[in-house]
């Protein structure tokens, strides 16, 4: 549990890398442990991340996850004003705080919410599936339609193999290792590893043409651990916006398709609105910090209620940990809270504990988190590289998983280049086969019939609708009015 | 004011290649039996269907637009990198293949840090080896996880 809090606020400090990758990069090796121990280290690794994102939002102006980008505002200010360590620690309180608030939520809501779940039959299912890969589509990709053909590429991809029903190979073109499917873990590694290695490679042309300056990068961190005085004003000033945020967190975390990123900017919002001082927003406020940090770590424990009860991930990082389920032989649904019990629970009171262990580890390591960050870029891509190359190795020892790693690496690089987003890729791939299984099932069931069953069962009619709504939602939006990126309102 | 038909060619060639994949697989897909193409062949369509929508829309979207953004062109140096970071990668791995993880780390990481612009031997040497030890001890000595065996170490 320390390691993976270590770990991952490591890794989210550093500019650059991301949760997603996080976990995508640590599943095989939660192969080897018991499904409680191995689930719980990738929720720690998830939420340890977005944490560490703070870092060096606040340090570097340079947010190390995206769910940082609103941290940057308020943060940096403080470190221009020598009030570093006053910002980290208010980031380290509210995210241990927020990340608290969320496992509660999913400890008291998930259980109920999964009984639900049992009403369900194939074309439920089967129109879910497509419901979770039309969410992602829409909220990962700056266009839905390009979202939706990087998900139809996943779906594809989920066909490879021996077909389950008539033992026929599709797509193998006469390699047996790929009868067996494309494995998914090395291809989630590559297409979330290799493109960031890459990006890096580009990253390091940009370096050296504008170095940072050295004021920047040697921060100087003093009394990281205040008064009990101190603490008490701190906590004064700022507990009514981190229990807001926190709970904003946790609506937006819930709601398919949002995540931390997003929950960051809306309670770093509705924290302006409600504050008694908004004119401090943007040169220093502690409620700038406490607020979108709160948020975007309540987004963490939440993210996964739709997932472990329905199997809609609700962000990217969501769709890598359902991978994770799923190399363990779990399935989402009311099983997890039934027969696997012992392993979710297990799961959910030790990411209660960990909330509270993060925000005590998170004293201890950020003076230490503060000087990774400084780690050039030229040093890490051997690093990440080599952890691809152990990663896609490991969980079946053979060489050909690292090749499908390499292989998906360039594919994700590319796709990327060309603004599709790999989240809706992994998603499709993952959904794919249960897709396949309820739609054959459904048609059977249908008797070739698919539209008039579908409306005779108003389960699936209501997904149907949430179907339509998220295909049209963006269009909306767009109307209204492009949504900024968190880059861009970072940058103004 | 006309309407000046704009063709962004990346994009274009982007979703030509994609179309020109799914076509091609629909092709391979016409030999499998009926139960089993039905599933492929309806993502397959559903894909290319997808992508003339998001051409058509590209090329009225930027057509429609009055004022010309400059586009930014990338330059050689960072598709240069880029394809050689790639192919280290990739030579990376099939060193992995035949001399086995450890030594191959050693000479990849040494090569790529190198590439890279790192000329400082004390950093060079203390990232391959310590990669390596980091390796050893955390993967093979505390996880028990078996790495890719070859030729060398």
């Amino acid at each position: 549990m320390i390691l993976g809090i270590v770990v991952g606020i490591i890794i989210g400090a550093l500019p650059g890398l991301t949760a997603v990758m996080a976990i995508s990069l640590l599943i095989p090796f939660t192969f080897g442990m018991n499904p409680a121990t191995g689930i719980l280290l990738l929720m720690i690794i998830y939420k340890s991340a977005i944490y560490g994102g703070s870092i060096s939002a606040i340090l570097l102006h340079t947010p190390g996850t995206p769910a940082s980008a609103a941290t940057a505002l308020d943060g940096y200010q403080m470190t221009l004003q020598g009030k570093a360590s006053v910002a980290l620690r208010m980031s380290t309180i509210a995210s241990a705080i927020g990340s608290l608030l969320s496992g509660v939520a999913l400890l008291t809501l998930a259980p109920p919410l999964s009984v639900f779940a049992l009403r369900f039959g194939p074309p439920e299912y089967f129109l879910l599936a497509i419901f979770g890969l039309t969410v992602i589509a829409s909220v990962s990709s700056g266009s839905i339609i390009k979202g939706l053909i990087a998900g139809a590429f996943g779906l594809l991809i989920g066909t490879v193999g021996v077909d389950i029903n008539i033992g026929f190979p599709r797509f193998t073109f006469g390699l047996f290792q790929l009868e067996g499917g494309i494995s998914l873990v090395p291809a989630m590694i590559g297409m979330f590893s290799i493109p960031q290695v890459l990006n890096l490679a580009k990253e390091t042309l940009k370096t050296r043409n504008s170095p940072t300056p050295e004021s920047i990068r040697k921060v100087k961190l003093e009394k990281l651990f205040p008064s009990f005085t101190e603490l008490k004003n701190e906590f004064k000033e700022t507990w009514a916006t981190m229990l807001r945020s926190s709970i904003l967190g946790i609506i937006v975390g819930i709601l398919p398709g949002a995540g931390a990123d997003i929950a960051s900017w809306v309670g770093y919002n509705e924290a302006k609105r409600f504050s008694k001082h908004p004119e401090k927003f943007g040169k220093g406020s502690l409620e700038g910090i406490a607020a979108p940090e709160a948020a975007n770590n309540a987004v963490t424990g939440s993210s996964l209620i739709p997932l472990w009860t329905l199997g809609i991930p609700g962000s990217a990082a969501a769709a890598v940990i359902l991978g994770g389920l799923m190399i363990h032989g779990l399935v989402p649904g009311r099983e997890l809270f039934t027969v696997h019990a012992h392993i979710t629970y297990t799961a959910i009171w030790g990411f209660i504990v960990a909330s509270i262990l993060m925000g005590i580890i998170g004293f201890v390591v950020i003076k230490y988190a503060a000087l990774v960050v400084n780690i050039s870029n030229e040093v890490m891509m051997p690093i990440i590289t080599a952890l691809c190359v152990i990663g896609s190795f490991a969980i079946t020892g053979s060489i050909f998983d690292v090749w499908v790693m390499i292989a998906f690496g360039i594919i994700g690089y590319f796709l990327r280049q060309n603004d599709f987003h790999a989240a809706p890729v992994v998603l499709g791939m993952i959904l794919g086969p249960m897709a396949e299984t309820r739609f054959t099932q459904s048609m059977v069931l249908a008797d070739g019939n698919m539209l008039g069953y579908i409306a005779g069962r108003p389960i699936s009619v209501i997904i149907f609708i949430l179907i339509v709504i998220a295909l049209l939602t963006p269009f909306f939006g767009n109307k209204k009015g492009r949504r900024k990126t968190a880059a861009e309102i970072v940058d103004e | 004011m006309g309407f000046r038909l704009k063709i962004d060619l990346k994009e274009i060639f982007s979703l030509g290649v994609i179309i020109a994949i799914c076509i091609w697989l629909y092709s391979v897909a016409k030999n499998f039996p009926e139960a089993t193409r039905r599933y492929p062949q309806l993502i397959l369509i559903a894909a290319v269907v997808l992508a003339l929508i998001e051409m058509i829309l590209k090329t009225v979207r930027s057509s429609k637009a009055d004022c010309q953004e400059p586009v930014e062109k990338k330059s050689n140096a960072v598709l240069i990198r880029v394809i050689t970071v790639a192919s280290i990668c990739v030579m990376y791995v099939f060193l992995v293949d035949v001399f086995g993880f450890f030594s191959s780390t050693a000479v990849f990481s040494f090569a790529l840090m190198y590439y890279l612009g790192v000329r400082k031997p004390v950093t060079l040497i203390a990232v391959a080896a310590g990669l390596n030890i980091g390796v050893y001890l955390l993967f093979v000595t505390f996880l028990r996880i078996s790495m890719p065996q070859g030729l060398l170490f």
